[in-house]
């Protein structure tokens, strides 16, 4: 920036005061001059200028209107009106229809002027600059949408022909596995997949927008232990909704909630535990909604309660690696719809996690 | 007429190779067919159901799994050409989308589609598939 020059276009019918500023200036500025708009525009046309100074009073097209006609084309260089009478007409005219950066009155003072034209030059580039910045985060927002369609298919694809593959073995039992490999080969398979997914999931959850419906408590919470239940067939899961009046809330969002507490729920379960269980309530009104996931399974060492909702934080102690993002995902979709979450929990015995999640009423229709 | 087969035939379109090996494996060892074609291309696939547009009578019934994301030609875009088709082609034809995809668009889409019949996931299980088939297929 400190060696561009600043590229000044000023149209003025007395060429006398051309020539005074260019005579001023001409140091300071790279000036280009014109004694009517039409020669003005030949100018635009090829030189890319920062500030245009223009004097009002012209014959012809005033100041105004010529800025008014180039805004369209060249909506860049700053504007700048010389004008010897400040007529309230010309000065409301220009606000509205010229939308120029300031006025100046003849005969100018080269400081006020020069200032004026600094600054002008200032918001030109930091406008400029702006707009590059723009053009960069689109192009990386772009980027990373493309990474994650691309995710979605070129990662996974090649791990469900494997899971594939092993499918096929068992179908046609073409495979002598007396040590369990496939299955090791499974498992493991399952939880790049679960990661994956969980990308996916954290990725979604921060780029679309909240959509707002109205929300069957029970029927969700139905729909979600659904899709954890055959993790564990041996949870028994005991549900009680009480739902007064209606509530509007973001379906993907909760539901991402859900999925992730009630996977966790049954994930921790303590194996010997002769009847795990995993208790769901839902009580709503149309204010808000307040949730709570309730299990007896191996529950959270106290010490560790502050970080659950860390990115990547994992527990070393137990033998079902978790993938570190479950409950970040939680923390955040609940930060995108206002809601919140406290957890409770005595080791050895289970965890509790309470929500709370405010209705979006005034958005429904 | 047409000729009334015990099973139908199965088109399998995907880019993948052992995909494709898997899919024919599965549909031959449940005995669901004896005639399983495999395409790499949808532009292959789109040349083999061209050569009935004129001899539409000798066009067998048909179960087509389709991936989605193929290079060049993708799923939607057979599923554009493949409407263009005589109509004694389309109705003796069944498309189930078969993809690993998890992209809420693609998967809408395909749900949204008229001529698919029915999404499968990728692993392919064996049952799925059979319950797709006594879901959707010919009557």
């Amino acid at each position: 920036m400190a060696t561009e020059r600043i590229r000044i276009l000023y149209i003025d019918d007395e060429v006398n005061n051309l020539n005074a500023f260019r005579a001023n200036f001409r140091r300071t500025y790279e000036i280009y001059t014109a004694t009517n708009t039409l020669e003005a525009r030949k100018t635009l046309q090829s030189i890319p200028v920062h500030v245009i100074i223009a004097d009002q009073r012209m014959p012809g097209t005033s100041g105004v209107e010529f800025f008014n006609v180039i805004k369209e084309n060249y909506p860049d260089p700053i504007r700048i009106l010389l004008t010897g009478y400040t007529d309230v007409e010309d000065l409301i005219d220009a606000i509205n229809k010229g939308q120029i950066y300031r006025f100046i009155r003849k005969p100018w003072d080269d400081y006020e002027l020069q200032n004026t034209i600094r600054n002008a030059y200032e918001i030109y580039t930091t406008k400029k600059e702006l707009e590059s910045k723009i053009e960069e985060l689109e192009k990386a927002n772009d980027e990373l949408s493309r990474f994650i369609y691309s995710a979605s298919h070129d990662l996974r694809s090649p791990l469900m022909s494997v899971l594939g593959i092993i499918n096929l073995s068992r179908l046609d039992d073409s495979v002598s596995d007396p040590n369990g490999y496939l299955k090791m080969i499974e498992s493991s398979i399952l939880r790049l997949d679960g990661f994956i997914q969980k990308i996916i999931e954290y990725y979604k959850n921060t780029k679309l927008q909240p959509d707002y419906e109205k929300i069957d408590f029970n029927a969700l919470i139905y729909d979600c232990i659904e899709a954890s239940r055959r993790q564990n067939n041996a949870v028994e899961f005991q549900v009680e909704t009480e739902q007064e009046g209606e509530f509007y809330g973001d379906v993907f969002r909760i539901s991402v909630i859900l999925n992730n507490l009630i996977s966790n729920a049954i994930k921790y379960q303590n194996p010997d535990n002769k009847d795990p269980t995993v208790k769901l309530t839902a009580q709503s009104d149309s204010h808000k909604a307040v949730l709570t996931i309730e299990d007896n399974g191996i529950g959270i060492l106290s010490g560790h309660l502050n970080n659950i909702f860390k990115m990547f934080f994992r527990t070393k102690n137990i033998n079902k690696p978790g993938t570190g993002i479950g409950l970040y995902i939680v923390k955040e979709a609940l930060t995108r719809i206002g809601g919140n979450i406290t957890v409770s929990s005595v080791y050895g015995q289970g965890t509790k996690f309470v929500i709370t999640i405010p209705s979006q009423n005034a958005r429904k229709g | 007429m047409q000729e009334k087969a015990k099973h139908p035939d199965f088109i399998l379109i995907d880019d993948n190779d052992i995909d494709l090996f898997l899919h024919e494996k599965i549909i031959r060892l449940q005995g669901l067919s004896d005639t399983v074609l495999s395409f790499r291309s949808v532009a292959a696939a789109l040349d083999y159901f061209a050569t009935f547009t004129h001899d539409t009578d000798s066009y067998r019934q048909t179960i087509t799994l389709l991936d989605l994301q193929l290079p060049e030609m993708n799923g939607f875009d057979f599923l554009d050409h493949f409407n263009g088709m005589p109509a004694t082609i389309v109705d003796n034809t069944r498309v189930f989308v078969l993809s690993s995809t998890l992209d809420h668009g693609d998967l809408s889409r395909s749900h949204a589609h008229q001529l698919v019949d029915c999404i499968l996931r990728k692993p392919l299980h064996p049952e799925a598939l059979k319950q797709a088939l006594s879901d959707y297929a010919f009557v």
